[in-house]
């Protein structure tokens, strides 16, 4: 009998946790079909006036092309490390850029992003050496603006999307190379037409997971965009916390958990067709 | 010798289990009764009131006080009307805007200004029976002397081309719009027409670099080295930025500076006599004095000192302009969104 019980002990906790999450969530989806006072039901007008006011609107497709550009930059910087760490690196160079990657995941995440002040700010280390070997003599505006908010993103999702790579690249099935290269196939031939196909899954759960977590990001631009940079999350602080405006800050985080959603779901399509197709 | 049957033992285990726990909720009631809650700031801000108001209160009138930190009034404001009714807290420091729209949703009681023995040495328009003034603050611009190559004295400087990509300015309606509502006043406007002041900011524009949200921030952005200029700042924030190096300079620009005051109001449901005897100590002389001096901020008591620093910083010939923050509150969301517009993009 307590056999039987054991597992619903073990996952109830867990269960409980993600009941009471859901609520949160639901009480703040609750908030955004209310009246800006909080005084009493208002339909849609809150999502109504995210997609009428271009102010607002801006942030959503502003967010979109920024979390777009900062995922293809880490897949394009990711990829090589994660070829090389699995196809090229000696084991002891693969411990290496494994631990790299491990101390990227456990600094804090406000620290990185101060970490890239101290280097990218006006008087940060590329300012001071750029002005010192006297390639400038005005420092460079790296910080508090779109490049340094996309520096940031990528820097916040970069391991993230190596790590998926690594696990699909392990996998490969290194006598397909070698088969090409013996029927006469160049390098860059075997890469395009077998290493990157059968790479695609891990492209698709790097990308997902990597441009979900910018589209989220509210730290990098609050502390790297200088109030210049607009991001969602931004826009849902601004107007739950700042302009005590609950109920437009709520109708804003619904849409962002709409867009999450159906990123998610139109990645999964796309990896389930391509994955049909392959089998076939 | 008696004995009691099984029945008896549970009743009088019922008994007794009911007595402990109406005696344990009574002892309860009566410590709730003896602890003010506050709604207030951390940092400096928590320690000065701990040790002007909060500790010095308790010896006097026996009634403790501790304090729930808020990050901004405005915060508070938006989790009261999230959590109308279940409020557990007393009295709520904040700021004359949020102060007023938190009246228009009910979430306040009023102050029985009567009993307030120290109100009298206060300035009339920050008595009523929604919020008491507690201090007042001054904002003025702060720069760095060292980088900004001429010396800063009234607000148009903000428009010269030489501070070009040199200024910090407040992040959308940040300081409760105070910011927008000056350059409207500057620019022949006012509280309720601040086109002329989005048409002064726009001269600025080219000169902004970043759009700060916090104070915390403009500090670390200027002491860094980041920025040189803030374009509005109050004056705490010179005293804290001069502990980095005495290269910073606080100017009180002609022709006038604005003045917010931090206010105090008492909550729905609050203990409201000993919320009101808390407030009356607050404005007292003394305590005043010291808090002042503690947050580099003006005693609203005209009675207190004002300390030397202060008036170096700040010289008594200063013209000051105290904003219409009440009607200023219901338009913080508009010119929030304008200022990112136009300004900030």
């Amino acid at each position: 009998m307590i056999a039987r019980l054991v597992p619903y002990f073990l996952v109830a906790p867990a269960l409980l946790l993600i009941a009471v999450l859901l609520t949160g969530l639901s009480s703040v989806l609750g908030w955004s079909f209310q009246s800006s006072a909080g005084d009493g039901a208002a339909g849609l007008v809150q999502y109504a006036n995210l997609a009428t006011n271009e102010s607002y609107r801006h942030f959503f497709t502003y967010s979109l092309w920024l979390a777009a550009i900062s995922t293809f930059v880490a897949l394009l910087l990711g990829f090589p490390v994660a070829y090389y760490m699995e196809i090229n690196a000696s084991p002891s160079q693969r411990k290496w850029i494994f631990a790299g990657l491990l101390a990227m995941f456990l600094s804090d995440y406000v620290l990185k992003m101060f970490g890239l002040i101290l280097i990218l700010g006006r008087s940060g280390l590329v300012n001071r050496l750029a002005m010192w070997l006297g390639v400038t003599d005005a420092p460079f505006k790296l910080m508090y603006n779109e490049f340094g908010v996309l520096v940031g993103l990528v820097s916040g999702i970069l391991p993230y999307m190596i790590l998926s790579l690594n696990g699909v690249i392990a996998r490969l099935d290194k006598r397909l190379h070698e088969a090409a290269s013996v029927l006469g196939a160049p390098p860059w031939r075997i890469f395009l037409l077998i290493t990157l196909p059968l790479c695609v899954p891990g492209i698709l759960a790097g990308t997902m997971l990597s441009f979900l977590l910018s589209l989220n990001s509210f730290v990098t631009p609050m502390l790297l965009g200088g109030g210049r940079v607009d991001m969602i999350a931004v826009l849902i602080f601004d107007q739950a916390i700042n302009l005590a405006n609950l109920p437009l800050g709520s109708a804003a985080a619904g849409v962002l958990f709409l867009i999450s959603g159906a990123v998610i779901l139109l990645l999964n399509g796309l990896g389930d067709r391509y994955q049909k197709r392959f089998q076939r | 010798m008696r004995t009691v049957s099984r029945r008896q033992a549970l009743r009088l285990a019922a008994f007794s289990g009911a007595l402990g726990y109406l005696g344990q909720m009574g002892f309860s009631q009566a410590q709730a009764q003896k602890l003010l809650k506050i709604i207030a700031w951390g940092g400096t801000y928590g320690d000065a009131m701990r040790s002007s108001w909060m500790e010095p209160f308790a010896a006097a009138a026996g009634i403790r006080s501790e304090i729930q930190l808020q990050s901004s009034s405005m915060e508070t404001l938006a989790s009261l009307r999230a959590n109308r009714n279940r409020n557990d807290a007393d009295l709520w420091l904040s700021a004359i805007a949020p102060t007023s729209l938190a009246q228009s949703d009910g979430l306040l009681s009023p102050i029985p200004v009567d009993q307030l023995k120290n109100a009298s040495q206060l300035p009339a328009a920050v008595v009523n029976d929604t919020y008491v003034g507690i201090w007042s603050l001054p904002y003025g611009i702060i720069y760095n002397a060292k980088t900004v190559p001429f010396e800063i004295t009234k607000w148009e400087d903000l428009t010269d081309s030489r501070l070009k990509g040199m200024v910090t300015a407040p992040y959308g309606a940040n300081y409760n719009g105070m910011f927008i509502a000056l350059l409207a006043l500057l620019a022949g406007g006012d509280e309720t027409n601040v086109d002329p002041g989005f048409a002064l900011a726009k001269k600025m524009k080219p000169n902004f670099s970043i759009f700060t949200t916090s104070d915390s921030e403009q500090i670390r952005l200027l002491t860094s080295g980041e920025v040189d200029v803030v374009a509005f700042a109050p004056v705490a924030n010179y005293f804290a930025a001069r502990k980095a190096g005495s290269q910073f300079r606080f100017v009180c620009p002609k022709p006038f500076i604005p003045v917010s005051i931090s206010n105090v109001a008492i909550l729905k449901g609050a203990n409201v006599e000993a919320a009101t005897r808390f407030i009356d100590f607050a404005i007292s002389k003394e305590p005043q004095q010291k808090i002042a001096q503690m947050l580099g901020c003006l005693p609203i008591n005209t009675m207190s000192e004002v300390s030397p620093t202060m008036r170096e910083a700040v010289p008594a010939s200063t013209e000051f302009r105290f904003l219409q923050e009440g009607v200023m509150a219901s338009q913080l969301s508009g010119w929030n969104d304008r200022w990112q517009r136009e300004i900030q993009r």
